[in-house]
């Protein structure tokens, strides 16, 4: 793999969608100053606001980036097949994680005042921001390895009701772990931490796997 | 003796409902082949397979003298590619394209890409997405032209464009094909163009490559010859003559192997040469795929 040519790629990828980006990284801090400054009213806008952001990054980012490539043209250029695969997920987690970590920064403050939990609840935003991210990077595999805008869409929108759907089976969990969750001080259960600890795994494993499958693929254009 | 600048070896690559079939290719180092075919041919897979964008299940690929696609990446820096369904970036500039072409091109000539954004008209700050067809396409050839690369492979880049644009891009080919160093592969479904600027020609009809020879020859070997058959006569059965009307004492027929010694062998078999005419190269494109055709 010729790693300056994935940074030249992963560059034009970030010049090439440069608003879009920007005006996430402009709009999400703001959302969250909204949030951590105003009534529960102006809160609550700005968490459909982020949702929404977050929604965006892990549909419309890989189908712009990935999907809406210009492939002939980048692959008539010295680029071989792993360069191409390694800067389409570094681009994107890139491009990603700024959004991800101004999520990551807000949803504690939007945990404790707009759903009046307090800091025990950090390790339950800590999995719900894991599987935004684990969301994300499968969202962006299936776009890589299918080329499909359709199963794209329908892989990331499955996803996102997914992180929503297992909300309700939250109150089936031990109660010491609810009650932990309840409490003033976050507390990192063996639970928890395994549970992070899977949801990286499974992250790695999905771009390891996204990578052999895409740069094995016999007709790459 | 040097290698040949592309060598393609038995090349298949088989899909549900097409199959490049058997291909075998050469292009020496400095010529310029025309590759005639129409829709649904092959050339663009051929093309793509040359590029290493298209592992073929069978055969070898050569371009450059690097074995195809293993080592793609150091064949693409020598290699510049123009296809019709290219397309550049729509909401940055030419200038942003250039200088992206130029950061990884260690050969790239800025001197040389302003002097060909001059020749076709084309201002440097223009987004791309205003750009017409014929512009687009001029655009691709400015950043290819300009790497100075030693092939290049030109799938169909004057199809939709209007005649001025096609002649613009077709003068400045030509003045790049004066560098005997410089091979090409052009593919178009528009014999003139092929014909103007080939010096070998390769017929593709239905994933087969057909025929392939210097222009010249191909030119000078098909002939078109009109004939009378004389009532008490038949039309004699000659290698490599295709009768095109077989009813009727007046026949058309044409033929890939041309020479005096058939008109001689007509009049011995008592029929009458009224005419023996050259054909273009379309017609010759024709007359090849409906022989290829009918012995298939």
């Amino acid at each position: 793999m010729n790693l300056p040519m994935v940074r030249t790629l992963v560059i034009k990828d970030l010049r090439i969608h440069r608003w879009a980006l920007l005006g996430l990284a402009v709009g999400l801090p703001a959302i969250g100053l909204i949030m951590a400054l105003s009534n529960s009213g102006w809160q609550r806008l700005g968490m459909i606001l982020m949702f929404n952001s977050m929604i965006y990054m892990q549909i419309f980012l890989p189908i712009g980036t990935i999907l809406g490539e210009k492939k002939p043209f980048i692959m008539s250029l010295p680029v071989s097949p792993s360069d191409y695969v390694a800067s389409k997920i570094a681009g994107g987690l890139l491009a990603f994680l700024p959004t991800w970590i101004v999520f990551a920064a807000v949803l504690p403050i939007v945990v404790e005042r707009d759903f009046a939990m307090a800091a025990g609840a950090l390790p339950l935003a800590a999995i719900v921001l894991a599987a935004c991210l684990l969301s994300y990077v499968a969202t962006s595999g299936i776009a890589l390895i299918f080329e499909s805008t359709l199963a794209t869409v329908l892989v990331g929108l499955l996803l996102v009701i997914a992180v929503f759907a297992v909300m309700p089976l939250l109150g089936r969990l031990p109660d010491r772990l609810l009650q932990n969750w309840a409490g003033e001080v976050a507390i990192w259960d063996p639970e928890v931490l395994a549970t992070l600890g899977a949801m990286g795994l499974l992250a790695a494993a999905t771009i390891v796997a996204t990578f052999v499958l895409v740069r094995r693929r016999v007709s790459f254009i | 003796m040097t290698e040949p600048a592309i060598h393609m070896n038995g090349v298949t690559k088989r899909y549900r409902d097409f199959t490049l079939d058997n291909v075998t290719l050469d292009i020496e180092t400095g010529s310029i082949m025309g590759l005639i075919g129409p829709n649904g041919a092959g050339k663009t897979t051929l093309m793509r397979t040359l590029l290493g964008l298209i592992r073929p299940d069978a055969g070898e690929v050569r371009v450059l003298g690097r074995q195809m696609p293993a080592e793609q990446v150091r064949a693409k820096e020598e290699v510049g590619y123009v296809s019709e369904d290219m397309r550049l970036y729509e909401h940055v500039s030419i200038r942003w394209h250039m200088n992206f072409v130029s950061r990884i091109y260690p050969t790239w000539d800025p001197a040389y890409a302003e002097v060909l954004l001059d020749r076709f008209d084309l201002a440097a700050s223009h987004s791309v997405k205003g750009l017409s067809h014929g512009q687009r396409v001029k655009a691709m050839l400015t950043l290819v032209l300009a790497r100075r690369p030693r092939l290049l492979i030109l799938d169909e880049p004057t199809t939709g464009l209007d005649p001025i644009a096609r002649h613009e891009v077709l003068a400045e080919l030509m003045e790049v094909l004066a560098d005997p160093d410089r091979s090409v592969l052009f593919s178009s479904h528009n014999t003139q163009d092929v014909e103007q600027i080939s010096d070998v020609i390769s017929f593709m009809d239905r994933g087969r490559l057909i025929d392939s020879s210097d222009k010249e020859l191909f030119l000078d070997s098909w002939r078109r010859l009109r004939i009378e058959v004389s009532a008490d006569a038949c039309a004699p059965e000659l290698p490599n003559l295709i009768y095109d009307r077989p009813d009727g004492s007046l026949k058309v027929a044409t033929t890939n192997r041309f020479d005096d010694a058939m008109t001689h062998q007509l009049r011995e078999a008592g029929v009458t040469v009224h005419a023996v005419e050259s054909m273009t190269l379309e017609e010759i494109f024709l007359a090849n795929v409906q022989l290829s055709r009918g012995a298939a």
